[in-house]
């Protein structure tokens, strides 16, 4: 096995430091300054490893979703009925990990800030693209087939609206309060999704 | 009735002008100077009503809801039955008046300025709280009693998410957005009266 080089586990430990200024304050108020408070360095530090604040930024987002990519594919890998690859796609956004305030408030900012920076732009929208064909490829094998685009907008729908609450409202509720919520709202409108699936499943 | 004082009507404008001045530099751009110059009124009258930047974007929220309130007052009033009531509700939300391009831009960017401002975030809690208990009491005929927490949270889950998936995806129309709204209605509220939605059709 190759060790990580001293130079590859610093910029790392920058790049997390970087994510947990982000989910605190937001992308528009995250500084270089403020992420070495974080880690307790020099600003020179993060300059040796880092050309800007941008990139900075970048590469940390990179590497969250990077992080949790993998832990779909984890998911989806072991997913074997129509129902597991559903529930692969949904769980990974109940994971106690992403449906916290910081994280989902991240996501907002995210959003906010792509519409004005091109590559946050791009980025959002492949893991958006993404997301709505995983949803929609499992609902068909689940055997839905009219309306499936509808249902996997409700779908989407309901997973934003549920990291608005979580990273929002004042009114919070734990990500298992919240799976059963969308569990019932998926007796209704994927009648053919096995519940139990979800509630055996083990991450 | 009682007659507004000078000082609320005096208000009032104000607010009307923050958000006629967003529409130029943006809820990120809004400040007490920018604020004076466009109005044509001294710094320190600004100051008088609005303490900071914080104090400005909370007027963008109660304004927001200003005109969503205005928008289905007239509507409710007239509205015969709970399902008319509720479906006004949640239209209200999609009204040409409100669900607009640069709204769901400053949608965003409410939440991402409320990330660092809890006096934001207060009043937008504030306002969200009155939404879901308006929600909550149109249900109230329409669902068995304890089911109008769930039914109400997975309604306003699907709102929210609506507006951040549309701020986020701008191929998506309030039609389809609807359509899914009403879709989770007609499973899951089953006394919904689903010609209501007919009458006031998602387009």
């Amino acid at each position: 096995m190759l060790l990580a080089s001293p130079h590859s586990v610093r910029r790392q430990q920058i790049l997390d430091a970087t994510f947990e200024v982000i989910k605190r304050e937001g992308i528009q108020e995250t500084s270089i300054p403020k992420i070495t408070n974080v880690m307790g360095v020099s600003k020179g530090i993060v300059h040796h490893y880092f050309k800007s604040r941008e990139e900075l930024i970048e590469l940390s987002r990179r590497r969250v979703f990077r992080l949790r990519h993998r832990g779909f594919l984890a998911r989806i890998n072991r997913a074997e009925t129509p129902s597991d690859r559903l529930w692969a796609v949904i769980s990974l956004n109940l994971d106690a990990k992403y449906l916290e305030p910081g994280f989902c408030r991240a996501w907002v900012s995210l959003s906010s800030q792509a519409t004005e920076h091109r590559p946050f732009a791009r980025l959002a929208k492949i893991l958006r693209r993404r997301e709505r064909s995983n949803v929609i490829y499992a609902l068909r094998q689940l055997g839905h087939h009219t309306d499936v685009e509808e249902q996997a907008l409700g779908l989407r729908m309901i997973l934003e609206g549920m990291r608005h609450r979580a990273g929002f409202m004042a009114l919070k509720c734990s990500p298992e309060v919240e799976r059963d919520h969308f569990l019932l709202y998926l007796r209704h409108r994927a009648p053919k999704f096995d519940v139990y699936t979800a509630l055996t499943t083990r991450h | 009735m009682r007659r507004a004082s000078i000082s609320q009507i005096r208000r009032l404008e104000l607010e009307n002008v923050v958000f006629e001045l967003i529409g130029e530099s943006g809820i990120r751009g809004l400040t007490i100077a920018r604020m004076a110059q466009h109005a044509g009124i001294s710094k320190g009258i600004v100051h008088h009503y609005f303490r900071n930047k914080e104090e400005l974007i909370t007027a963008v929220v109660r304004h927001g809801n200003r005109v969503y309130s205005d928008g289905i007052r007239e509507r409710l009033r007239l509205s015969k039955s709970p399902s008319e009531r509720l479906w006004t509700i949640i239209y209200g939300q999609f009204s040409s008046e409100v669900f607009q391009a640069m709204h769901l831009q400053y949608y965003l960017q409410v939440l991402e300025t409320a990330i660092q401002y809890q006096g934001i975030l207060r009043t937008y809690n504030a306002v969200n709280a009155r939404g879901r208990l308006n929600v909550a009491f149109a249900l109230r005929s329409l669902v068995e009693p304890n089911e109008v927490k769930t039914t109400t949270h997975t309604i306003w889950n699907l709102l929210e998410g609506a507006w951040l998936l549309a701020a986020a995806e701008p191929n998506l129309t309030k039609d389809q957005l609807l359509t899914s709204v009403a879709a989770y209605l007609k499973g899951s509220v089953p006394r919904f009266d689903m010609s209501v939605v007919e009458r006031m059709p998602p387009r």
